[in-house]
């Protein structure tokens, strides 16, 4: 369990926006100017923005990478309605009000574990910055497996290529439900060839999963199956992001066993496969 | 002409129980006191409103249990709560500390489970008030108990004689005469009394069919409801002589002074806190302007003032 901070210790902060990217069809990456989000953000944890004055709720965003030494974050979204269409709009040098980092992370793996991180489209976002930290040995032993990153599109058109990562010391691979990049299928149908293939061994693996919930449920599965030890990161409309509102709930069994509703903001986003049920 | 500044008094007084601020937070908006007091110092709120607690833990509604609307929001959470024991294990000893007056609010589906509460946390300390939650639809008898002065009238005065806690009764704006719903309550024994809770509305989802809460229907709060509950508290204030506490879409610090004008003593903010964490305090803060620039000293002096 998490501690609370100190009362009256956490506080909105002034993100600023300092550039926009396009990186795919209605895909952009935003980087911000706030060095304390910058410095504390670990894999899996997100902010949660005030894309403009006119919006009544904020919307969440995964980190998707940091640099604590430039003082920025960056986030990595899907253009999809008011919220993020605001957002998309806004000129670099716009104040965002932003809460964060807000959740708990991604867990560091026994040393002598494959991690294997498996993407269903945007849910490559806090991955990203999970693989980041795993290469970087923050998360882990330099001496560890080299790390396996699977990524799934619907098509070849939507992929993103993750942001600053080096293919030679992470081992990513590509999944497209139409075969037009890499594997035919999806990530969880690639990561079940891999393990009947011998490229996993389930013993030796942790699997760590994010991406449309279809697909976490069929990871969960899998990985249940395999007796492979796996976290997912869920996403939900979320009102308020701290834990007050019980909006955010996925159903899911507490350590006793006892079926619960969990507050995916506080309790997570990222959660034990087998404490959820889906 | 620059004004002069003036010292501001927020203080006031609800059943001989003092508040540093007349701006609390809203039950179900605001956790049971561990999340909020990581954004808020609670030094500077009035009083922290529990979540409705219940006799038995809840689960609770499946997901998806809110949908924003225009203005506002709709929720159906389903009054998710550990119950009564755990919640006075787990949560009231943090609660008990936090520099701040303690509000406990309360939900039961009879009459009876109203009294058990109340009987069962008269044995605690720390407690200031105890807020009944009589809005909550009776699904078991498919009637609105809240909306029925006589049903209102008898759940104050058997809980009024389960406890010596000062009592605030929550009344719901779903029905068409709230004056007599706070008549009831105050001629049975409530000290103060509160509204509103939220207004029954739906939301559609007109491209798979189906509704978007889980639960069908939900309750709406937000900016949206502020004409509402304005009405509401302005009517209830004319009716009763016991002090009224106002809730409904309340953002700024002039939201709440429109509040105390129609006759409000205090005001709670629910989901203003969902933006900002610390909603209360800005509200505080802003109300604090609000009296500067009118030159008004105690907040206690803009009670009623609406000029008709
Ligand atoms: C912890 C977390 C991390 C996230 N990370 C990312 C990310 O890295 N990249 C990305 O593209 N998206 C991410 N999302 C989803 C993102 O928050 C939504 O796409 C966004 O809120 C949509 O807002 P909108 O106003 O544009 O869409 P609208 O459809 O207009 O939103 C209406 C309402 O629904 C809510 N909502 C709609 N879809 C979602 C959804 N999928 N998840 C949560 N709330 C939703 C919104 O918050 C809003 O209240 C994340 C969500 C969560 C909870
Ligand atoms: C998510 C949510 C949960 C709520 N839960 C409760 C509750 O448990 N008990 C209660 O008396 N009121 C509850 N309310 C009602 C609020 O306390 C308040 O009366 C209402 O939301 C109107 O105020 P607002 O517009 O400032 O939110 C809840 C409101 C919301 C939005
Ligand atoms: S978003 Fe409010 S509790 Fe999670």
């Amino acid at each position: 369990m998490k501690q609370p901070a100190p009362a009256g210790k956490l506080r909105a902060r002034t993100a600023t926006l300092v550039s926009t990217r396009q990186v795919g069809p209605n895909i952009l990456q935003q980087r911000f100017a706030e060095p304390v989000i910058a410095r504390r953000t670990q894999a899996g944890q997100f902010v949660h923005l005030l894309p403009g004055p006119d919006l009544l709720f904020r919307r969440a965003f995964s980190v998707y990478a940091t640099d604590p030494k430039q003082g920025t974050f960056d986030i990595l979204y899907q253009v999809l309605g008011k919220g993020t269409g605001a957002l998309a709009r806004q000129p670099a040098g716009t104040a965002i009000d932003a809460l964060g980092p807000l959740g708990n992370r991604f867990t560091p793996l026994p040393a002598d574990c494959t991690p294997i991180l498996v993407a269903g489209g945007l849910g490559m976002a806090p991955l990203r910055l999970f693989a980041e930290e795993l290469l970087s040995g923050t998360s882990r032993r330099q001496e560890s497996p080299r790390p396996i990153m699977l990524l799934g599109n619907r098509r070849k058109s939507q992929a993103v290529v993750p942001f600053g990562l080096s293919s030679k010391t992470l081992d990513v691979r590509w999944a497209t439900d139409d075969g037009s990049r890499g594997f035919r299928g999806t990530v969880v149908d690639l990561l079940s060839a891999m393990i009947v293939a011998g490229d996993v061994t389930p013993g030796k693996a942790h699997v760590y999963g994010c991406g449309p919930e279809p697909m976490l449920a069929a990871l969960a599965v899998l990985c249940a199956n395999q007796r492979i030890p796996c976290e997912l990161s869920l996403e939900r409309s979320m009102p308020c992001g701290f834990g007050v509102c019980m909006g955010c709930v996925v159903r899911g069994r507490d350590t006793s066993g006892y079926e619960t509703y969990h507050r995916v903001c506080r309790d997570g986003p990222v959660f034990n496969a087998a404490s959820i049920a889906f | 002409m620059p004004k002069s500044t003036i010292k501001t008094d927020l203080t006031i007084t609800i059943a001989g129980v003092e508040f540093a601020t007349p701006v609390w937070t809203a039950s179900g908006t605001a956790g049971v006191g561990e999340e909020i007091e990581s954004w808020c110092d609670p030094k500077r709120l009035g009083a922290m409103v529990t979540k409705s607690v219940s006799l038995q833990p809840r689960p609770g509604h499946p997901y998806p249990r809110t949908v924003e609307t225009t203005g506002g929001m709709l929720n159906a959470i389903g009054l998710q709560n550990k119950g009564i024991e755990a919640f006075i294990t787990d949560e009231l000893p943090r609660l008990r500390r936090m520099p701040t007056r303690v509000v406990v609010n309360i939900v039961g589906d009879d009459q009876d489970e109203y009294v058990q509460l109340a009987k069962r946390l008269s044995d605690e300390a720390g407690i200031d008030l105890l807020e009944l939650n009589l809005s909550c639809p009776n699904v078991a008898r498919g009637i609105d108990q809240g909306s029925d002065p006589m049903w209102v009238g008898e759940c104050t005065a058997k809980v009024r004689a389960a406890t010596r806690i000062p009592l605030i009764v929550k009344l719901t704006p779903n029905t068409n005469d709230i004056a007599s719903l706070a008549r009831a309550a105050a001629d049975h024994g409530a000290d103060a009394i509160s509204a509103i809770n939220t207004l029954v509305g739906m939301a559609v989802n007109h491209n798979t069919f189906k509704p978007r809460l889980a639960n069908v229907t939900g309750g709406l709060s937000g900016p949206a409801i502020k004409p509402v509950a304005l009405a509401a508290v302005y009517k209830i204030a004319r009716a009763v002589k016991i002090p009224v506490i106002g809730i409904g879409g309340i953002m700024s610090g002039t939201d709440a002074a429109e509040f105390l004008l129609v006759g409000a003593q205090a005001v709670q903010v629910g989901t203003a806190t969902f933006r900002h964490p610390d909603a209360a305090i800005r509200v505080a803060e802003e109300l604090r302007d609000y009296m500067q620039e009118h030159q008004i000293a105690r907040v206690g002096d803009l009670v009623g003032r609406l000029t008709l």
